[in-house]
C-alpha cells in the first residue's frame, strides 16, 4: 500500500538533476509545524543557505504545554536544492531529540530522509516529509524500556529570507 | 473582598476540585496500548504492547480482548475473524493452541498472538487486567459454549483472580461469571445497563462508549454505588471530556496522552 508513493517519490527525487538546476537557498529564519507519531513540535528554525542548506530547529510540544508539561525538541536538517520552475525541491535528511518528564524522563530520537518544498522570495512557504526510524526510551522500576519503530514526519513552516 | 475577587476565589476552588476528582480517574491502555493506533508500537492485544502499556509511568492496568480456542485457551485477539490482522484464517475457537502459536499479526513487528496466561505475569501488584470475553463464534453463527469458556477461566486465572475484572456484552452469564470474579455488563444502552445494574446486585459496574454517557449518567451510576468504564477515547480532546465526567476508570487508546492529561492519581 506505502510501496507506491515512496516510489513515485523516489523517481521524482531522482529525476530532478536532469530536469531541474541547482539552486542557491538564501539564509533564513522561520517558525515550522511538524506532526509526526508522537507528539506535534512548533518550532523556531534557523537556515544557513546554500546548494546544501542545514538548519537547525528548537521547539516544543504545544499539546504537552497545554498539560503543563515541557516537552522541548531539538533537530537538525539538510537539504540538497534543485530549482524547479517557482519551486526549490530536493531530498533532505533530519535527526531530531525529544524529550519530557512524567514520572520518569522520557526520551525520544528520530531519524528520517525525505524530501523538501519551498516556494517564495522574501517569505518563503516550506513543506518537508521524512520518514524513518524512532527510538522511544523510558527508565522505570522494572529498568529501562526502549522501542523502536518506524515513523514519519510532515512539517509545514514559513520563513524569513534574511540574505 | 470585591466581587470580581470573590469570583476568582470561587473559580480557583472549583478548579481544584475538579483537578481532584479527575485525578481519581483510573486509566488503562485499551488492548494494550490503544486499539489500531498509529503511537502504539505495537498491535493491539500482542504481550509487547500489554507489557510496554503496563511499564508506563501511573498506568492502572490494561483491557484485552479475550477468545477461547478449541483446547480451551484462552487467547488474546479482538477481531471475529483472523484473517483481519493475522496470518491465520478462520475463527480462534475453531483452531487448536498448536495452530494458533503459529500465527502473528501482520504488522513490521510480526509480534505472536498471545496466551492469557503469558501476559498474568506482567502485571505489577497495584494493576488490574480488564478481561473483555469474546462470547460469539462467526464462523460456526453461535455462542462459544459456556461452560468450557468458565472453566478456562477457573484455571487460566490463577492467583491474579483479585487483579482481574472480567467485561461482558451477554446478560446471561453474568450471574455464574460473577461467581469467579468481578464482572461488568459492556452495553451501548444506558437503560438495558442501568435495569441489569439492579437486575444483578453482583454486577460490579457498566463499560460503555465515551460518547454514549454524559456526566449525569456517570454520576447516576455511581449512585447507584457501581462503577462506570468508558472507552472509545481516540483524541486528545476525547481524553478531556471523559477525564470531566469523572468514571471510575477509562480505557484510553492514547494512553502516553491520557496518563499525562490526568497526571498521577491521587
Amino acid at each position: 500500500m506505502f510501496k507506491r508513493p515512496f516510489i513515485l517519490l523516489a523517481f521524482l527525487l531522482f529525476s530532478l538533476p536532469f530536469i531541474a538546476q541547482k539552486s542557491i537557498v538564501p539564509n533564513s529564519v522561520g517558525l515550522s509545524y511538524e506532526i509526526q507519531k508522537f507528539d506535534p513540535f512548533l518550532s523556531l528554525r534557523a537556515q544557513l543557505g546554500t546548494t546544501n542548506p542545514m538548519a537547525i530547529y528548537l521547539g516544543f510540544s504545544p499539546v504537552k504545554a497545554s498539560q503543563q508539561v515541557f516537552h522541548p525538541s531539538v533537530g537538525l536538517d539538510y537539504a540538497h536544492m534543485w530549482d524547479w520552475r517557482k519551486f526549490h525541491v530536493g531530498p533532505v535528511v533530519q535527526l531530531s531529540s525529544n524529550s519530557y518528564v512524567f514520572g520518569t524522563r522520557f526520551w525520544y530520537v528520530h531519524a528520517g530522509v525525505g524530501y523538501r518544498f519551498l516556494i517564495g522570495q522574501k517569505i518563503q512557504f516550506m513543506h518537508q516529509f521524512c520518514w524513518g526510524p524512532s527510538l522511544e526510551s523510558f527508565t522505570n522500576q522494572l529498568g529501562n524500556s526502549r522501542q523502536f519503530t518506524l515513523n514519519y514526519s510532515v512539517k509545514f513552516g514559513l520563513q524569513y529570507v534574511i540574505r | 473582598m470585591s466581587f470580581v475577587k470573590y469570583i476568582l476565589l470561587v473559580s480557583v476552588l472549583f478548579a481544584c476540585q475538579k483537578s481532584d476528582e479527575r485525578k481519581q480517574v483510573l486509566i488503562f491502555g485499551h488492548a494494550g496500548m490503544g486499539l489500531s493506533m498509529d503511537n502504539s508500537i505495537y498491535h493491539d492485544n500482542s504481550a509487547e504492547a500489554v507489557a510496554l502499556a503496563l511499564n508506563l509511568p501511573a498506568c492502572n492496568g490494561v483491557e484485552v480482548d479475550v477468545r477461547l480456542s478449541k483446547n480451551g485457551t484462552l487467547w488474546l485477539y479482538h477481531d471475529e475473524f483472523l484473517e483481519a490482522e493475522s496470518t491465520g484464517k478462520g475463527c480462534v475457537a475453531d483452531l487448536s493452541d498448536s495452530e494458533i502459536e503459529q500465527l502473528n499479526y501482520r504488522t513490521a513487528k510480526k509480534e505472536k498472538l498471545v496466551k492469557l496466561v503469558d501476559v498474568l505475569p506482567l502485571l505489577l501488584p497495584d494493576q488490574q487486567l480488564f478481561i473483555d470475553l469474546k462470547h460469539f463464534n462467526s464462523c460456526q453463527n453461535e455462542r462459544i459454549d459456556f461452560d468450557a469458556l468458565k472453566e478456562a477461566l477457573e484455571e487460566q486465572i490463577g492467583d491474579y483472580s483479585s487483579q482481574i475484572k472480567l467485561i461482558c456484552a451477554y446478560e446471561y452469564w453474568l450471574s455464574d461469571l460473577s461467581e469467579i470474579v468481578d464482572v461488568l455488563y459492556s452495553t451501548d444502552d444506558l437503560n438495558e445497563g442501568k435495569s441489569l445494574l439492579l437486575k444483578y446486585p453482583n454486577l460490579q459496574g457498566l463499560v460503555m462508549r465515551n460518547a454514549h454517557l454524559s456526566t449525569e449518567d456517570v454520576k447516576i451510576i455511581h449512585h447507584m454505588n457501581r462503577s462506570v468504564y468508558l472507552y472509545d477515547i481516540r483524541s486528545l480532546k476525547g481524553i478531556k471530556q471523559a477525564l470531566d465526567k469523572c468514571p471510575t476508570g477509562m480505557f484510553a487508546d492514547d494512553l502516553r496522552q491520557a496518563l499525562v492529561e490526568r497526571g498521577y492519581a491521587l
